[in-house]
């Protein structure tokens, strides 16, 4: 059930600046890390029960009423500081891995601004464990453990994150009934039916993943051996995550409850609204976000991040889905201001100055637009289709296509992504293969990638029989399956980064030479769920790691990754997007799962600097 | 001229063609395709303005040198199923086949391989499955464009109807049917068999486990029952799209299944064939896989 909650999204609370000699609006949003000196910068530490300092503990606040939850995390000296913060009266806990969630209650604006926590630590922790932890723990002594963690991998944590499975257990008979309504569940969850083909490899498998999680989760002792990885440190404990809360598709007064902030509850498995897939910001700051579920009222929503108030856009749907809105997956914003959308098959534009709402519909000739879009330099359109990809000129209000090489049902393209020559990229997830248009001769060109090194051993030759006819779907795939999902493009450089998901790798592809080079994800061993990439101004590629409940950036020159970790649990994060207005780039994810989204700003040393001096002066 | 004339004077001009003779079935309804916009919309024209029934069906029957006629007879007590009833000229008991239509309803295209069976020495009958509906064409109008699911798998037209249909209803208005043919003067009742297409596979195999007297069962990239494989009689045969991941994938488990009971099952893949390969009609047809599977079912179920 969703808890009704009141918003206050349009009330501005006139506080006077510290240290400025005018009297500001403000809204109820945090601050730049780097703002002027405004609220209250709130700060503590956090250490053990025991007295040890705690470092890299996420610590998060949220004022009552209020949608917007700002999380910082501890430093070496296991100290925290917020951006300065409206004031207001608070929630506050703290969070890490074996220790019981801190909490703690603050009036914001008044001279207190400190809140210590002491963290009691937890038995049984097994409920705050990411993905990568749960997958590590899965044991490898065997050929049967490491051939069963591999299909288990492939097969059952393709839709969510396998910390959604492996957090609970049953008896041989629960994992069966798990089983059965997996094996035909619609990737939208939609009711299995009878007649409807169940995904082959999770039917053909059946026998022996029940026995395997039986083993692994059920009422007897089980093998796993747990190993936390390290928390957040350096750059990555500077991190400032702001998590919005978006209405429910369904009731704008409503949101979901279940939401991941507190580790001790799990991953959220309640279906509650749920929805929020891609997301860009316009030059106003504004976040455009579609969604992915059938619902009443949204298409699209905007979201202003300084209230944290959405705004719910609807094209109607057609014929027998009349009544409902179309509905979306994947936005793109162009530099004109139009923000491009698939809807239910055509074309969703949306002016985000004026918002007005269109859309196009391709010719019955061409496929249908997909679900994932990107603009090139010359403000065409590309969107992915069941048979490849789409351009939109609109200047011209014209379509045209390309048509994947290798085509087929199951082909279907996932991810595209325009190069700085004007090419478009997609991934043929099921084949392994990524389509590029030749834009000077309308035609087609294709690049395979390798096949996940070493897995061929796991694999039997009744395994191989089996592989051969079934290939791959989107969410079920033999084991040495790369899986290209989504890309980004940068595009001011020669390459497309690809986010293979089951490889759980980024691939570089050099767009002049179509040379590869894999760059496997190092810091969460396991299944980190590599989802989508984009390329910011300064030439960093970043990438969701949907399983991971984490966002990391790669540097393309040092061929190094940094991590940060989000401060919710189970969000499902299937798309990241850069906003490169901001004089700092800033990072936003939407929460698929748990209907939210984040944003990410990074602060450096001498910003931590600025907002010690803040603090030393608020307490004067 | 509106776009609704321009369409008239198109299908017209093609009816025309087509009545003397100058251009064929699959072209008549390639260009119905074109004037109307998509698959089910030119299905929907050809069923409830009567050219299918009256116009195609009648003059491909008779190029076939089949006779064919528009049958009714009871289901489950309660509905009146329609079905379209083609048998050879020449006089004796034949082999009997149900042909259970795709997702689409009975169209055009299945009472065209309903014909060729005829034209093969087989009394085949194709029910309209959408029967208890109020048939196909009456039961909804098309109400998106293409023969396509949209990006979440759902479909439209008479599709949506046929989605609305009780799972076992319809196995229901199989057995009618099969009883049907059993009690026809034209029809050895030892010598029944089921063909089906895409929706109509699972149906077809599903028969095999409802109706031991079966005698053999066609699946054309349709899926298989769950259970109930130990009831199946009937040898079954299957063709599977390589392109048809979801339902081709299922082959081996199928096969293991059917052994496990002691059953015959056999099942092809087509190379680069997409589902759907066999409708002429359609985007997806493969000539020579459609060929090749043919060869196949007739070879199958004349042995």
């Amino acid at each position: 059930m969703l808890r009704l909650r009141t918003i206050f999204c349009f009330v501005a609370v006139i506080a006077i600046a510290a240290g400025a000699a005018s009297l500001m609006a403000l809204s109820s949003g945090p601050q730049r890390p780097n703002g002027t000196a405004s609220s209250t910068v709130l700060a503590g530490t956090v250490k053990s029960a025991a007295g040890q300092v705690l470092e890299g503990v996420v610590v998060s606040a949220k004022a009552d009423g209020k949608t917007i939850t700002t999380s910082v995390f501890t430093d070496d000296d296991g100290r925290y500081y917020f951006p300065p913060l409206d004031k207001g009266h608070y929630r506050v806990w703290a969070q890490a891995v074996g220790f019981e969630t801190g909490g703690s209650e603050i009036d914001l604006g008044t001279p207190e601004a400190q809140r210590d926590f002491a963290l009691k630590t937890i038995k049984d922790f097994t409920r705050q464990l990411s993905a990568p932890e749960w997958m590590m723990a899965l044991p490898e002594d065997t050929f049967e453990h490491r051939r069963m963690k591999a299909i288990f991998r492939n097969n059952c944590a393709g839709c969510h994150q396998p910390n959604f499975v492996l957090q609970n257990k049953f008896d041989a008979e629960g994992w069966r009934n798990i089983i059965n309504v997996m094996e035909r569940v619609g990737i939208y969850g939609d009711p299995p039916r009878l007649d409807q083909a169940p995904f082959p490899l999770i039917r053909a498998f059946k026998d022996e993943l029940v026995k395997y999680l039986t083993e692994m989760r059920g009422p007897g002792p089980s093998p796993m051996k747990f190993k936390l990885l390290p928390r957040p440190r350096g750059e990555s404990a500077r991190v400032v995550i702001t998590e919005y809360d978006v209405t429910s598709n369904s009731n704008p007064k409503e949101y979901v409850t279940q939401d991941g902030s507190d580790w001790t509850e799990g991953v959220p498995s309640a279906y509650q609204s749920r929805g929020p897939h891609d997301a860009e910001v316009d030059a106003n700051g504004f976040v455009w976000i579609v969604d992915s579920q059938d619902n009443p009222a949204r298409t699209i929503s905007r979201l202003d991040p300084k209230t944290g108030a959405i705004k719910d856009f609807k094209l109607d749907a057609r014929g027998a889905r009349k009544g409902i809105a179309m509905r979306s997956h994947g936005i793109v914003i162009d530099h004109k201001g139009l923000a491009w959308f698939n809807a239910d098959g055509g074309l969703g534009k949306m002016d985000t100055k004026t918002e007005k709402l269109e859309w196009f519909d391709p010719p019955s000739t061409m496929a249908r637009v997909g679900g994932t879009l990107d603009v090139d330099a010359q403000g065409m359109v590309w969107a992915s289709t069941d048979e490849g990809s789409i351009r939109f000129d609109p200047a011209a209000n014209k379509f045209q296509d390309f048509k994947s090489v290798t085509r087929g049902n199951e082909g279907r393209t996932y991810g595209v992504a325009v190069d700085s020559e004007g090419n478009c990229w997609w991934a043929q997830m099921n084949y392994d293969i990524m389509g590029k248009s030749d834009i000077k001769t309308g035609k087609s060109l294709e690049v395979r990638f390798q096949p996940r090194p070493g897995l061929d051993e796991l694999a039997t030759p009744q395994d191989k029989e089996l592989y051969a006819i079934t290939q791959a779907d989107w969410n079920s795939a033999p084991v040495w399956q790369q899986g290209p999902r989504r890309l980004g493009a940068d595009k001011k450089g020669t390459a497309v980064y690809v986010a293979n998901w089951w490889g759980d790798n980024l691939a570089k592809i050099d767009i002049k030479t179509n040379k590869i080079t894999y760059y496997q994800y190092p810091n969460t061993p396991g299944f980190s769920g590599v989802y989508d990439s984009v390329v910011d101004k300064n030439g960093k590629v970043w990438v969701n790691l949907m399983h991971a409940d984490r966002v990391a950036r790669f540097d393309p020159k040092t061929e190094t990754w940094t991590e940060f970790m989000l401060p919710s649990l189970g969000n499902e994060t299937r798309f990241i997007a850069v906003d490169n207005n901001k004089p700092a780039v800033e990072v936003w994810t939407p929460y698929w799962r748990t209907n939210r989204i984040a944003r990410l700003q990074f602060r450096t040393n001498e910003e931590m600097r600025a907002i010690k001096a803040q603090l030393q002066a608020q307490r004067q | 001229m509106s776009e609704m004339t321009e369409q008239k004077r198109q299908i017209s001009e093609s009816v025309k063609s087509y009545r003397s003779g100058r251009i064929r079935r699959r072209e008549l309804l390639q260009s119905i395709i074109r004037a109307t916009g998509s698959y089910a919309a030119a299905h929907l024209f050809l069923e409830t303005s009567g050219l299918a029934a009256t116009v195609i069906s009648t003059i491909e029957a008779q190029n076939a040198n089949v006779d064919a006629e528009s049958v009714k007879y009871p289901s489950s007590g309660q509905f009146e199923m329609t079905g379209y009833l083609v048998k050879p000229k020449t006089p004796g008991k034949r082999r009997g086949v149900i042909v259970i239509h795709e997702n689409r309803g009975l169209n055009e295209h299945i009472r065209d391989v309903a014909r060729r069976f005829a034209s093969e020495g087989f009394v085949a009958l194709a029910p309209d499955l959408l029967s208890r509906l109020g048939g196909t064409g009456s039961a909804r109008k098309p109400s998106g464009r293409a023969d396509e699911a949209d990006e979440s798998g759902r479909v439209s037209g008479d599709a949506e109807a046929i989605a609305a249909l009780p799972l076992y209803g319809v196995i229901d208005d199989l057995k009618s049917t099969f009883e049907f043919l059993e009690k026809h003067p034209s029809v050895e009742p030892t010598l029944i068999s089921s063909v089906g297409f895409c929706w109509g596979g699972w149906r077809s195999f599903t028969l095999a486990t409802a109706v031991p007297k079966l005698h053999k069962a066609v699946i054309f990239y349709g899926s298989s029952p769950d259970s109930g494989f130990d009831k199946i009689q009937a040898s079954v045969l299957a063709h599977y799209a390589e392109w048809d991941n979801r339902i081709t994938g299922n082959a081996i488990w199928t096969k293991r299944m059917m052994n496990s009971a002691g059953k015959t099952f056999q099942y092809y893949i087509y190379p680069k064939a997409d589902h759907a390969f066999f409708n002429d009609t359609g985007n997806r047809h493969n000539p020579e896989a459609s060929k090749l599977a043919w060869q196949r079912t007739l070879e199958f179920l004349k042995s």
